[in-house]
């Protein structure tokens, strides 16, 4: 038997003539071994999950093999689109987008398990409890009677490995399987399909665009740069290269505030925020308290659920707070604000999301001046025109629509259009986490400089230790929907007083070791 | 909505279909000029050729009166297409405001205008406009108002979950943060991100419009004479359609195929929202 699962050669796939015949994957060579982990790592937009797709043969509609083979060496002569579910199984990056909404998980597993295994309902049902405690989600109550959306984004990627696994199948594709996922979670999922590997002996192509997840997990790595694998080798080799270029160095060089010159921008006090009413009302921040300074940056940081999303539309005032103050320095040192102020600008997390799909980017960048009441277009322009400079994006830009830019281009957006009302204080809710590295690192960049000119207060929430650290002056830890931590970056994260501030290190430091 | 309506007429069938229902319209316009029997379309009657089938004279046969079926049946599309795009048209001016109000609204007025909407849909679809056309007096004018009085609450119902969807949306977030009050909410973000969903229901329920007016000239609550609509051909002639098939065949057959052409044309926006997303 050979050891090469699949041969991979001269492989280019293009769009089809309709949508512009546009080379999305050219002159791709490599091979999969049987039984090995292969990183297939490279930036957004670089090809990564079409050749995933393309190893199922489930090239998207619109796009076509124009050259090249892809060879396979299962243990069957049948085409791939016959032994995908038996020989293949694919792990996805959104769950909830993988799993059927309207389906139990039960039925939804069981599906799958009869399809592969002609077995009865009894030894179905074993299977499904044996798998469920594989994945350790037996201590879940009902976990099979659970719809989706009753599961968090961690459990369902759960349901979604067991799935996977229960095939048992030879090779696995697992496309960008941790995005989203906070640290601890992601540490988990990745451990968990690294013990099945090793325990079943199965080929996975671990598709991601994290290097850290790449290096920790993988035998070999490739690197897919704009549609081309540019490296392909055992991963000692190539690490190091790739570190090089992918690496941006984080210049924070301001100087330390000492406490005598610190000026406080705002001021939160005792805010209290819960949703529901009555018996049924669930908190979501409890006595939130904390104060930001003239140029300063704030981290919050906490797990998915721990209420950061709820704490930033809260002292954005987009969600009224039950109880506790808001004082916005520069706007009354006395009248705690209870309407939206545009002396607070806003950086959501998906660039794309935070961009109207059906406005140009002059629209989209005209809109806070139009709220802020400019009439004059010329006016207008030049305005946008200097913001646009300042995030580094070209003019000719405007013209386009939001779907026709990166991510890192959208967010550049997203920071100017923040800019544009002038505000004191940015709030800035996990900017890069859906970036690649790469990207975080010229986007973190941007900050501290705009930061640094107009001497901006950030209020920086993220559930990326690295990333908080590289940015922010202190730290505070919200866990949930309390404070329970705060001080200096230093302080907090080489000091930590409290176990989860412990364990959100831990979790972080893992992946770097 | 550039790239929908490009994409639109780059389809064969859609365009066609549009074809179809502009040229019928111009034909209906212009065929009181053009036609020989301009005067049948204004009740004239001719029984010295009544019932004839049809011939090279008279391409769709002569009705029980003498009137040229070609000349009435295509003026009818004039009346008839007034009826879909007034009843679009009314339904569409009334209900979207009123559902993106909703759907920006607090918990309160929504429930209100919403348990109002409940209200008009409680109603079985052919009761309401047989009502009001009963009370206005039976009039095309009063069809149209019947039946956009029925359908409105449905564009309600549309524009308030569009509304809900985009209003949780993050740019919809921070525009709010930047102080943006409801009126711009809507008018920047709901509503140029709502009407895809809303021309496909429109463009549908033009040919239901059509169907629905022919249903209520049938029992004599739509248009009157001299007024021609398809609904009213076909009844003043169903009791003839057995000797003179022709008389009740052509008006069927065009309000057929203009209901087939506004159905394609809403699937072909449904299939574009579908791509676009």
């Amino acid at each position: 038997m050979s050891n090469l699962l699949y041969e991979i050669k001269n492989l280019q796939i293009k769009s089809t003539p309709k949508s512009g015949a546009i080379k999305i994957l050219n002159n791709i060579n490599f091979n999969i071994k049987r039984g090995e982990i292969l990183g297939l790592i490279g930036e957004s937009g670089s090809g990564k999950s079409m050749l995933g797709c393309a190893l199922l043969e489930m090239v998207p509609v619109g796009c076509l093999i124009t050259k090249g083979s892809i060879v396979h060496h299962f243990n069957s002569n049948k085409i791939i689109s016959k032994i995908r579910g038996v020989h293949i199984a694919m792990i996805s990056q959104d769950p909830m987008q993988a799993l059927n909404p309207l389906q139990k998980i039960k039925t939804q597993f069981t599906m799958i398990l009869r399809r592969r295994f002609t077995s009865n309902k009894k030894s179905t049902k074993e299977q499904l409890l044996r798998w469920m405690k594989k994945v350790n989600l037996h201590t879940i109550p009902n976990i099979l009677d659970r719809y989706p959306h009753q599961l968090s984004g961690g459990q369902m990627q759960r349901v979604m490995i067991a799935m996977a696994m229960s095939i048992n199948p030879d090779f696995i594709v697992a496309d960008e399987i941790t995005t989203g996922l906070d640290a601890g979670t992601k540490m988990d999922i990745l451990n968990l399909l690294a013990s099945f590997q090793k325990t079943e002996g199965f080929s996975v192509l671990l598709i991601s665009h994290d290097l850290k997840c790449i290096q920790k997990y993988c035998h070999r790595i490739a690197v897919l740069q704009s549609g081309e694998i540019v490296r392909v080798g055992s991963k000692k080799g190539i690490i190091q290269k790739i570190k090089d270029s992918y690496d941006i160095v984080i210049k924070k060089n301001k100087p330390e505030n000492t406490e005598k010159e610190r000026n406080p921008v705002l001021n939160v006090k005792n805010l209290y925020k819960s949703y529901g009413s009555g018996r049924n009302s669930i908190p979501a921040l409890k006595n939130i308290t904390f104060t930001l300074y003239k140029g300063e940056t704030l981290g919050i940081i906490g797990e998915s659920g721990s209420g950061k999303t709820t704490l930033v539309k809260t002292i954005l005032n987009i969600l009224k707070r039950d109880s506790g103050d808001l004082f916005l320095n520069e706007y009354s040192e006395d009248k705690s604000i209870m309407d939206p102020n545009r002396n607070i600008g806003a950086v959501f997390q998906d660039s794309q999301g935070s961009l109207n799909p059906k406005m140009k980017i002059f629209d989209i960048l005209s809109e806070p001046l139009t709220l802020l009441g400019y009439k004059n277009g010329q006016r207008k322009k030049e305005k946008i025109l200097i913001q646009l400079k300042r995030v580094h994006l070209d003019n000719n830009m405007l013209e386009l629509y939001p779907d026709a830019l990166s991510g890192g281009q959208r967010q550049r957006v997203s920071i100017a259009r923040a800019l544009l009302t002038n505000p004191s204080i940015v709030v800035l809710d996990e900017p890069t986490s859906a970036l690649d590295v790469k990207t975080q690192g010229k986007i973190l960049n941007l900050l501290l400089n705009i930061q640094k000119q107009e001497k901006l207060s950030y209020i920086f929430i993220s559930h990326d230790l690295e990333a908080v650290s590289k940015i922010a002056d202190s730290i505070a830890v919200l866990y949930k929907g309390e404070i329970i931590e705060s001080g200096s970056v230093k302080d907090v994260l080489s000091y930590p007083s409290h176990n989860y501030t412990k364990k959100l290190i831990y979790s972080n430091s893992w992946i770097s070791e | 909505m550039i790239k929908v309506v490009k994409s639109f007429f780059s389809k064969r069938l859609s365009s066609t279909a549009s074809l179809f229902l502009v040229g019928l319209f111009c034909f209906s316009v212009f065929i009181p000029f053009i036609s020989p029997y301009s005067q049948d379309i204004y009740g004239s009657v001719h029984f010295e050729i009544a019932g004839q089938p049809p011939s090279f004279s008279h391409w769709f046969g002569t009705d029980t009166a003498g009137r040229d079926m070609f000349t009435i049946t295509i003026r009818a599309a004039f009346y008839s297409l007034k009826i879909a795009v007034g009843v679009v048209f009314f339904s569409v001016l009334v209900g979207v405001p009123i559902g993106m109000f909703s759907g920006v609204s607090n918990k309160r007025t929504d429930e209100v205008i919403m348990r109002i909407t409940d209200g008009f849909l409680a109603f079985p679809p052919m009761i309401l406009p047989i009502a009001i056309t009963a009370i206005l007096g039976p009039s095309l004018n009063n069809v149209i108002i019947g039946i956009s009085v029925s359908w409105f609450p449905w564009y309600v119902r549309i524009a308030r979950s569009q509304s809900l969807v985009i209003s949780s949306l993050d740019y919809v977030s921070i525009s709010k943060s930047m102080g943006a009050s409801k009126y711009h909410i809507i008018k920047t973000h709901v509503l140029p991100n709502s009407l895809t969903p809303i021309f496909t229901q429109a463009s549908i329920d033009a040919g239901y419009a059509i169907l629905t007016a022919a249903g209520l000239s049938f029992i004599g609550l739509g248009a009157q004479h001299p007024e021609v609509e398809w609904g009213l051909l076909v009844t003043q002639s169903r009791a003839q359609f057995l000797n003179h098939w022709w008389v009740v065949f052509f008006p069927g057959l065009f309000m057929c195929l203009t209901v087939v052409c506004f159905n394609i044309i809403g699937d072909e926006f449904r299939n574009n929202e579908t791509v676009e997303k």
